[in-house]
């Protein structure tokens, strides 16, 4: 009896702290959403009744509709382009063995553990002694080198599932092994690719240091966001970020939809 | 003598730290269905990787229709296999994966969708064109992967141990199926199996390896009556190898001393006294008697296994050595063999096999 | 069993010869090159070559507001004896040591209830739901939390009702976390999830039926099989609040300044860019450092598992 009630406590426990710290993580999102839509100036308690005043301002403001041409500029080439190199990646790494093997994939894969301020003040030095600082495509090439590391892991995942038979029964079947590689090994990928697109997207979209500091006078949405946050309080702060928050979410869960990576079905390396 | 289709000349794959294929001769002619058979790791598997391309051999040569193949790629040899694994593109739907080869080869889009479907029909998988993969039983599969590798008209079919995913009665049924394609194509099959069965009931002759080298190249039933050497006897499992020496020579016949007793055997030649006069006699040329004051080898039966509609009877003789007969169902019930009866076995030694001496050509 | 390891070194041989790839006669390895070319020469010049240009730099000189190449260890001996960057050198370690022990002490029990008490269906959910903020809007989420917790934000505006407050949320020690834990809390609890959805589930609860309460079902089964996880939950925690810009910026107004701020400043303060170069690679050298020690507290407690067995 004592047991039973002790089981049924220890559990209503563990599910209401699951729920604190779920709250915990989607307060901010939430904060964002609702307060966009305030008609007050500054965000807080009683809320000032609705209104799009707010997200009219931001569709008024070319600078922040320069940004988000910016941002989707960006994010649309790193999209492409991390995705195109991540794949080249994870397919040397699951289909060659090669000296300097672990130097290739650490070259890949570490960028984004790198601090972003430490790599964006890196980047700007050395880029702009090499006549690259201030452009978009700089911007881009960023982003780039930091997306590529998350498009290895996800396509370098999916791989894994590719049977070791496929490729040599393609060239068997009298494929060369780069038609081989267009006609089965893509093909076979192709959930991955386009989980890597929306996810190197996501990730540029959401850049804001790197894109700061090598991008000079071109500034791309959240970099728009950190320049407006360090001045006045500014309720436009909060429409603008109502839709920054709505792309990258959709980015996300439009990544997720196609990785497939479910906890429990699998389980990393030990 | 017309040159072979497919001729392997001393080839030998070595791996870093393994020797999977020895030095093999063998020669293939246009046509045939050739099975080649060994336990797990005899280089069966690695053999036909080699002639498709897959490896590269590390000396010897290997020719298809008289041209060398060393250098060409896989994907220039149109030597197509069908995998153990199937290896069917799950992307693809039933027909693109039929269509494959043709497109490889750049056939226009209509000309492969035509011939696939006909290959499907050919294979009884009309109206299963536009499936996926996924939605097919075992056997379906089975029938996609062959249809892939015949579209192209190859002259030469290569099977990886191709039934080893299916159960009992859909195997039979694709020997069948198998048996009858290759009659009507007359191309050449080479055929991996660790089944005996399969090969037996396929193949016109039988390639047995083991540890990278052949031990016998010979038509099924030669295979199992007139094995070369001790270890094709045991491998076909249904032999009784003896192993003695040589006491006499008379008229054609050995005499044969071994710890069992003294034996008889038919052979052409004679040998010295002394040398080695290893026989083995089929399992099911053994006649077993309930009688123990008759003539014969004294043993007890162990046990019983089905095969079919037949019984092995395992019988232990004094001294440890285990001997295998056959019998039909009515002859065990005859001699109300069970584990632990004592019986004698005794064959006509005309019916033993002496092995050819090592080191001799057979 | 000689002829079951036979054939798995067979087929383990196969898949290593596979793995060269075809020999073809003639073809030198074209495709690996045309694949492998364009990403490395893009890692380098984008991301290698200006990290090895942050060291060089280091030993430059800043004159007239220019950068010149040198090689003096002035910008060195200036940084590492400087009183402000041995105190923002503390002060970080302390944060970010902070963050890491909060992270990991709260995912776990978290993880724990995901992992072993949702069904699989809620647990993909709940997954899918902390991928969410790991790639989305950390400088938004932190905005969000300068107005919640701001004294005239919600939380306070609720407290004004009550008559307490106004309380000084924003602006310490507390709002610093709340703002690191943001970053760290959902890809520690991620980390740990998946790690502990690879346990046999029939061990815990085989553990639980020999009668092992709950905790030492968790001290003796699961803890142990997740070492790794916790140790790699436990470095990315610390490594992303030790080089987090965003969270001291708005959270505390950057007094007192981590390394991060004190690089920005040092930067944009008369182009110090040696001077910032040298606290870049500091920075560096101790993160490596610390994923180092996490790695072998791992790596070094499974050998040592595997040695006693």
């Amino acid at each position: 009896m004592n047991r039973i009630l002790a089981t049924r406590l220890s559990r209503l426990a563990q599910y209401s702290f699951l729920g604190l710290l779920f709250a915990f993580i989607a307060t901010p999102m939430l904060v964002i959403v609702v307060f966009s839509f305030d008609a007050n100036r500054f965000p807080t308690i009683p809320w000032g009744g609705f209104s799009l005043e707010w997200h009219r301002a931001i569709l008024a403001d070319s600078m922040i509709r320069d940004a988000f041409v910016n941002s989707m500029l960006v994010g649309g080439g790193t999209a492409v382009l991390s995705t195109l190199l991540g794949f080249a990646a994870a397919y040397l790494d699951f289909r060659y063995r090669f000296r300097l093997k672990l130097g290739f994939v650490l070259l890949v894969a570490v960028p984004p553990a790198v601090p972003a301020t430490i790599l964006g003040m890196a980047m700007l030095a050395f880029l702009s002694r090499i006549g690259l600082f201030g452009r978009l495509e700089t911007i881009m090439a960023c982003h780039v080198a930091i997306a590529t590391s998350f498009s290895m892991a996800i396509i370098r995942l999916r791989l894994n599932d590719l049977s070791r038979d496929l490729e040599p029964a393609a060239w068997n079947l009298g494929a060369s092994p780069a038609a081989a590689l267009f006609h089965v090994v893509i093909p076979f990928c192709r959930p991955a690719l386009i989980a890597s697109f929306f996810l190197s997207a996501a990730v540029s979209f959401d850049e804001f240091l790197i894109a700061w500091f090598v991008g000079g006078v071109h500034e791309t949405l959240p970099v728009r966001i950190l320049n407006l946050l360090q001045g006045q309080v500014n309720p436009k702060i909060n429409a603008i970020g109502a839709v920054v928050l709505v792309v990258s979410v959709a980015l996300v869960l439009l990544a997720q939809r196609f990785t497939g990576v479910r906890a429990g079905r699998r389980n990393p390396a030990p | 003598m017309p040159t072979p289709f497919i001729a392997l000349d001393k080839l030998d794959k070595r791996y870093p730290d393994h020797h999977a294929v020895k030095s093999i001769d063998l020669d293939i002619e246009a046509g045939e269905f050739i099975a080649i058979m060994g336990p797990s790791g005899c280089g069966k598997s690695t053999t036909l990787r080699l002639i498709a391309g897959l490896d590269e051999p590390t000396d010897g040569d290997l020719r298809i229709g008289g041209d060398s193949m060393r250098g060409v790629p896989a994907f220039q040899r149109n030597t197509p296999m069908v995998w153990q694994s199937l290896a069917l593109f799950p992307f693809l739907t039933v027909a693109e994966n039929v269509a494959f080869p043709l497109r490889m080869q750049k056939v226009g889009a209509a000309e492969r969708r035509k011939r696939a479907l006909e290959w499907l029909d050919r294979l009884g998988l009309a109206g299963m064109a536009e499936r996926n993969i996924a939605q097919l039983s075992g056997g379906q599969r089975q029938r996609v992967a062959i249809a892939r590798a015949l579209v192209t008209e190859p002259s030469v079919l290569l099977l990886d141990e191709p039934l080893s995913a299916l159960d009992a009665h859909l195997r039979v049924r694709m020997q069948t199926e198998l048996s009858r394609l290759h009659r009507e194509l007359g191309i050449t099959f080479v055929y991996v199996t660790h089944a005996q069965s399969e090969a037996f009931a396929l193949a016109d002759r039988i390639v047995i390896m083991s540890e990278g080298h052949i031990q016998q190249v010979g038509r099924p039933q030669d295979v199992y009556r007139a094995p070369a050497n001790a270890f094709v006897a045991e491998f076909m499992g249904m032999n009784n190898l003896i192993r003695g020496e040589v006491r006499g020579n008379d008229e054609g016949m050995l005499e044969v001393g071994s710890t069992l007793g003294n034996f008889r055997v038919p052979t052409l030649t004679t040998r010295p006294e002394g040398s080695r006069g290893d026989f083995v006699i089929a399992a099911d040329r053994v006649v077993l008697a309930a009688d123990m004051e008759g003539p014969g080898i004294a043993g007890t039966v162990l046990g019983l296994e089905f095969v079919g509609s037949t019984q092995t009877v395992f019988i232990e003789i004094e001294g440890g050595t285990e001997f295998r007969v056959q019998k039909q169902q009515h002859e065990i019930e005859a001699l109300d063999l069970v584990p632990g009866r004592q019986v004698k076995l005794n064959w006509d030694s005309r019916h033993a096999w002496l092995l050819p001496q090592p080191g001799t050509t057979h | 069993m000689t002829a079951a390891s036979v054939t798995t070194r067979a087929s383990a041989l196969r898949r290593w010869s596979w793995l060269q790839g075809p020999r073809m006669t003639g073809s030198p390895a074209v495709l690996p090159s045309v694949l492998g070319l364009p990403v490395l020469l893009w890692q380098a010049v984008f991301f290698a070559a200006p990290l090895v240009f942050l060291v060089v730099v280091t030993f430059w000189q800043v004159k007239a507001f220019r950068l010149e190449p040198a090689f003096v260890l002035d910008n060195w001996s200036r940084i590492l004896f400087s009183a402000t960057f041995q105190r923002a050198l503390v002060h970080t370690f302390a944060v970010a040591g902070t963050t890491t022990l909060l992270a990991v002490a709260l995912a776990f029990p978290a993880a724990y209830t995901i992992a072993f008490r949702l069904s699989p269906r809620r647990r993909d959910l709940a997954v899918a739901f902390l991928v969410v903020p790991v790639f989305s809007s950390y400088m938004l989420r932190i905005y969000a939390w300068q107005i919640v917790l701001s004294p005239e934000g919600m939380i306070n505006a609720l407290l004004g009702l009550t008559g307490i407050g106004p309380l000084p949320l924003l602006g310490g020690a507390f709002s610093l976390q709340i703002g690191l834990l943001t970053l760290t809390l959902p890809i520690a609890v991620l980390i740990l999830v998946f790690a502990m959805a690879g346990i046999d589930r029939t061990l815990v609860e085989a553990a639980e039926n020999l009668g092992c309460r709950r905790a030492r079902v968790i001290m003796h089964v699961v803890a142990p099989s997740v070492r790794p996880a916790i140790a790699l939950a436990a470095t990315t925690s610390f490594l992303l609040a030790f080089g987090d810009y965003i969270s001291p910026l708005f959270m505390t107004g950057s007094k007192p300044p981590t390394l991060s701020i004190l690089i920005v400043d040092t930067v944009k303060s008369g182009s110090q860019w040696p001077r910032a170069s040298v606290i870049g690679v500091a920075m560096l050298v101790m993160l490596a450092l610390v994923l180092g020690i996490g790695q072998w507290l791992s790596s070094g407690r499974a050998t040592r598992r595997e040695g006693a067995r």
